[in-house]
């Protein structure tokens, strides 16, 4: 299709008061190719609308370019069916955010105007990818708790669910248990864990597939369309579903581990699940010569939050504690029950539920350090805690100590996924999560690196089992959410509905495998020849590969190589003579764009001299619009994204972080080429930052007056 | 603070301790807050905090043999501005009270004392001595002519029974503050003791009249007027009854004395007193909500309010000539005042004495400098500074 391009000018909002308009639009009209070239004073309005869609039925735009505010603003409004809509923002980053009727802040809007006009011809006409067979079950692997909540919200939802449970029968840890914990006001009485009720819900509900003693042996294909083998008692099964859940849960911390405490070594020493599954048995004994145990010491923390053990807090264990004292005491109200802490933690209500354990009068709580547990001829513990709050050392007489281990994710040493992807059977990169498959996707709870594959429950991070509930229910949603965006070509989070897709130009592939490698979401498979086989449905989006590929043979139809370069060539540079800088800089759409948007709201004056381009993440840019900036005679480059590192707040999570890697090996270069390397600069902002935003530009352009103009420039 | 010690949680002693007003003693989680508000502790293992983890862990030996409770004289500053409601003024009243039936002898009516149920049967043994008394010796008829409540119970029974009371009393009292004083030096050893018990009474004698410590409280400051109303009244009631026997067996001079005597101004000074500073306490248990009043509490209100009004209302009776109930008013206060003498050792009456040797050991043990010992300690530092 032919493009007709319209360049629409709002002068609303202080642009017209800030701009010399019928300059800008005479520049536009002059020499940007366009068919029309218009100006309102109130675009987003009813009848601006019309304007542009009058222009669409009488004039054929199919391409507008619109001059006003952020496109993070009003983009219901500027939406127009099959046409093209390229923003350029005049209002936060031009008009708002520098000195009105300015040489140089002109000379900003028309270099905007020029830069949108120039994407807004590149930009091509996209269908989204669909492919057939998708299928909208949801593969839930465990079949806790948290299984059987996702499932059942599946199910309620009105998908099918398969659930595949590794032991003979479902309810997981929650089987097990004798009690859990109060789950209403005044958070006081110990609940039964009803996982019977619920077990019965699932197997009866006709939308739901159970398969026990069961494992997922591979899990291939991409979302809408994995294809999992599942090995059963009764043989091997295939299925294809459309998006899986992993609620594979937690096992306890190995207590053999735990020989200080006296385990292995004294029969009376358990854990807090062998005292779980004894009070389950309906009583408490000395498992030395059964007899009951009326004394029982709780050791919290036990390889926990400790040097060679877990480095972390379960965050259930005192809780579990509290409730199994709790219990001790129901069971027989002469029972002693003293528990050893480092602190208690318990979380939310859960203050409540300490309080009420606390005023029993048979629950002894102190912090200390227990030092030594030992045992007498007849299997009595002593044991020696210091420091605690009695004012200085105890010794406690019991029959039984039990260890309070901690919560080990099933994904701590298995892959558990079975993934058939080129980057690896499991989740990456977990080690940051001691082994849990967490992610610090701070606005994106349940999502993992692997698209289609959300986690919940205690594989996630420690919970109980009401927060696993609610765990549950959210990841089944995003399962859900999943498959609907799949069967619409369309993407999901952190770029929502976008139906455009990266496209690989194979014939000029060298088969390096940077893409395949560092797409952070394994997209990319691979042939024998080391070829990328991408699969769209597992894509985000961000354009990871975009900026990874030496080639450049990756593509969107609005996002390319050639589109952002021509934008930058689209800058007109000052000779050197004029003493006007320019730099261009990167801006990652997620934070640092918006950080500018605000720095305009907050009427926030920062240098002219700077051309903003927006780029997906900072992990697609590719190096080679660097090498264009630098040729067409910019002074400097700034690339501004999201904090990377262990804590990194990347939506992509590697893109800032392979961004500064990339942009290394540019100062590299620049050094060889004698060019100065602190020309070309990688900032990290986040979206509260924005006040920083004229000072941090300001001192850029005081290192740029310092290095002086590229040298480049005017040829 | 003893290093290393084997700890056995007594649950009936927690248990005890929750029905003698100590029911929130488990809420405490040890913040400190009690002792830093604490105008009355010392700053060197400071009380309550240290008493509210015994108290939790059923640590009895240590609170029974703890001196520092007794230097508590439940203020509520504590109690007040306790962020987790565990009220430590109760507790310490609680254990205080738990003190009195634990060196209690014999150790039955303590623990009878201490429980509501007991009640009519603690009230029955005296009013069946005195009214066997009344049918012994004295006149069952309402007595003709002028009111002389001697006539109704005599005075030599009276002298007698009474003096019997308090001698049951001295040396039950005597048993348990002996348990009590030796239980404190085992615990504390001999090192550190400073001086003998003697000096040390004497020593502590001017705080306990002038009632320099409880004067410091802030929450309680009005209470420190009641108290102080009460024990001036009873040294008036004392004092007078003491005159009475005086001029009775050395003078045989028979009651009733005129109106305007010294004696009657004394015990009719005393008697107001006794019941001001009652009402001040009562006004303020009630108006206080942080903190509870238990059985104890309101068993020691009632009973010193009852003798300040019966003691009076007996010579009102007597002077307004209202024959019908004079005796039998008479016959009440008779029955407070058997009440306070038969179980002084086991009631929180008892406080008097055990609150005395409390402070007596803990001026020994060089824990009770008085606020203005310290302001001088302080002066003189900083003076060598």
């Amino acid at each position: 299709m032919e493009k007709k391009i319209g360049i629409y000018i709002c002068t609303g909002c202080g642009i017209g008061e800030a701009l010399d308009i019928e300059k800008l639009s005479t520049m536009a009209g002059n020499s940007l190719g366009a068919s029309v070239v218009k100006t309102h004073h109130f675009l987003c309005g009813e009848e601006g609308i019309k304007l542009i869609e009058g222009d669409s039925a009488t004039e054929g735009i199919n391409t507008a370019v619109i001059a006003a505010c952020s496109n993070r603003v009003n983009f219901d409004v500027f939406s127009f069916p099959n046409a093209i809509v390229e923003r350029v923002n005049l209002r936060e980053h031009v008009a708002w955010s520098h000195t009105p009727n300015d040489e140089d802040t002109q000379m900003l809007a028309e270099d905007y105007v020029r830069m949108g006009a120039a994407k807004a011809k590149r930009i091509e006409f996209s269908e989204p990818h669909i492919e057939e067979d998708i299928s909208k079950t949801v593969l839930v692997i465990g079949g806790g708790i948290t299984g059987i909540t996702a499932a059942l919200e599946v199910a309620k939802a009105g998908y099918e669910a398969i659930i595949v449970e590794k032991e003979a029968q479902l309810g997981g840890f929650m089987g097990k248990m004798h009690k859990r914990l109060p789950m209403a006001y005044p958070f006081a009485k110990l609940e039964d864990t009803g996982v019977d009720a619920k077990i019965k819900e699932v197997t009866e509900d006709p939308k739901i597939k159970v398969y026990t003693s069961a494992e997922v042996e591979k899990i291939a294909g991409q979302p809408g369309m994995f294809d999992v083998a599942i090995n059963t008692s009764g043989g091997a099964v295939d299925t294809r579903v459309g998006s899986v859940i992993m609620a594979t849960g937690w096992k306890p911390y190995d207590a053999s581990k735990l020989g200080t405490y006296g385990y292995g070594e004294y029969p009376n020493v358990i854990t807090n699940v062998m005292l779980e599954e004894m009070a389950k048995g309906g009583r408490i004994t000395r498992p030395s010569d059964g007899k009951p145990a009326k004394n029982v010491a709780f050791i919290q923390c036990a390889g926990q939050r400790e040097e060679g053990h877990l480095p972390y807090c379960s965050s259930v264990c005192c809780l579990t504690s509290l409730k199994q004292a709790t219990y001790v005491r129901e069971m027989d109200p002469d029972a002693k029950a003293y528990i050893f802490y480092k602190d208690i933690r318990t979380p939310g209500q859960y203050e409540l539920f300490y309080k009420s354990a606390q005023d029993d009068e048979g629950i002894f709580l102190t912090k200390g350090n227990v030092t030594s547990i030992n045992e007498d001829g007849l299997n009595n513990l002593m044991v020696e805690v210091e420091d605690t709050l009695l004012g200085g050392s105890i010794r406690v007489g019991v029959d039984i100590v039990v260890l309070a281990t901690g919560m080990v994710p099933t994904t701590a040493d298995e892959a558990v996924l079975n993934l058939q992807y080129r980057q690896g059977p499991g989740l990456p990169d977990l080690d940051l999560y001691n082994g849990f498959a967490d992610s610090n996707f701070i606005c994106f709870p349940f999502e993992t690196r692997r698209t289609g594959i959300y986690s919940a429950g205690a594989v996630k991070m420690p919970q109980t089992i009401s927060e696993s509930v609610e765990d549950a229910t959210g990841a089944a949603l995003k399962a859900i959410q999943v498959i609907e965006a799949v069967s619409v070509g369309k993407a999901v989070h952190p770029r929502s509905g976008d139906s455009t897709y990266p496209e690989f130009f194979l014939q000029r592939c060298t088969q390096c495998k940077r893409c395949t490698e560092e797409c952070p979401f394994g997209t990319l498979d691979e042939d024998e020849k080391g070829t990328p086989q991408p699969n769209p449905n597992r894509c985000r989006r961000c354009g990871i590969c975009l900026g990874a590929c030496p080639e450049r043979i990756i593509s969107f139809k609005n996002y390319s190589i050639d589109m952002l370069a021509s934008a930058i060539k689209a800058i007109e540079v000052p000779g050197e003579e004029e003493n006007k800088p320019r730099v261009v800089a990167f801006v990652c759409e997620n934070d640092a764009y918006p950080a500018f948007d605000m720095a305009g709201i907050n009427r926030l004056n920062y240098n002219p001299s700077i051309r903003m381009i927006s780029v997906r993440c900072l992990g697609s840019v590719n190096t080679v619009w660097i090498a264009d900036s630098l040729s067409s005679g910019v002074d400097g480059i700034i690339l501004i994204g999201c904090k990377y590192g262990d804590d990194y707040q990347c939506h992509f999570v590697k893109g800032s972080e392979l961004a500064n890697y990339r942009m290394e090996k540019v100062q590299e270069t620049l050094n060889r080429l004698v060019l100065e390397s602190d020309r070309v600069q990688l900032l990290q902002l986040a979206i509260n930052d924005y006040d920083k935003i004229p000072s941090i530009i300001g001192e850029f352009m005081e290192k740029l007056e310092e290095i002086g103009p590229n040298p480049y420039k005017g040829f | 603070m003893e290093q290393d010690f084997m700890v056995e949680p007594d649950l009936k002693f927690i248990r005890d301790m929750k029905k003698a007003g100590g029911d929130s003693l488990k809420k405490c989680f040890q913040c400190a807050t009690c002792s830093v508000v604490c105008k009355l502790t010392p700053d060197d293992s400071p009380f309550p905090r240290k008493e509210m983890i015994w108290a939790q862990w059923g640590q009895k030996e240590k609170l029974m043999s703890d001196p520092d409770v007794w230097l508590c004289h439940q203020c509520n500053d504590c109690t007040t501005n306790c962020p987790r409601g565990a009220k430590p003024g109760d507790v310490l009243a609680a254990i205080r009270n738990e003190a009195f039936t634990h060196y209690a002898f014999p150790s039955f009516i303590g623990k009878m004392l201490s429980r509501p149920a007991y009640l009519p049967i603690i009230m029955a043994v005296p009013v069946i001595i005195l009214l066997a008394v009344v049918g012994l010796f004295g006149e069952w008829e309402v007595p003709v002519g002028e009111i002389i409540y001697a006539n109704f119970y005599p005075e030599l029974a009276i002298d007698a029974t009474f003096l019997s009371f308090l001698f049951f009393a001295l040396i039950s009292l005597g048993v348990g503050l002996n348990r009590f004083w030796k239980a404190m030096v085992e615990r504390h050893g001999q090192a550190g003791l400073m001086g003998a018990p003697v000096p040390n009474l004497l020593a502590a004698l001017p705080t306990i009249f002038a009632h320099s410590k409880f004067r410091t409280c802030d929450e309680g400051k009005e209470r420190y007027y009641g108290h102080l109303g009460v024990f001036y009244g009873f040294v008036g009631a004392f004092a007078a009854s003491a005159l009475v026997m005086v001029g009775y067996w050395g003078f045989g001079i028979h009651t009733p004395y005129p109106t305007i005597s010294l004696v009657k101004l004394i015990g009719n000074l005393g008697g107001a007193a006794i019941v001001i500073g009652a009402l001040i306490v009562l006004v303020k248990r009630f108006s206080y909500t942080k903190g509870s009043t238990g059985y104890n509490d309101w068993v020691l209100i009632a009973l010193v309010l009852g003798l300040g009004v019966t003691g009076l209302a007996t010579q009102f009776v007597r002077l307004a000539d209202m024959r019908g109930i004079a005796y039998p008013t008479y016959l009440i206060h008779l029955v407070f005042v058997a009440y306070l003498f038969l179980y002084l050792p086991f009631s929180k009456m008892a406080h008097i004495a055990y609150r005395t040797v409390g402070m007596t050991f803990a001026r020994q043990a060089q824990r009770d400098l008085l606020v203005s010992d310290e302001v001088a300690l302080e002066a003189k530092t900083a003076v060598v500074k």
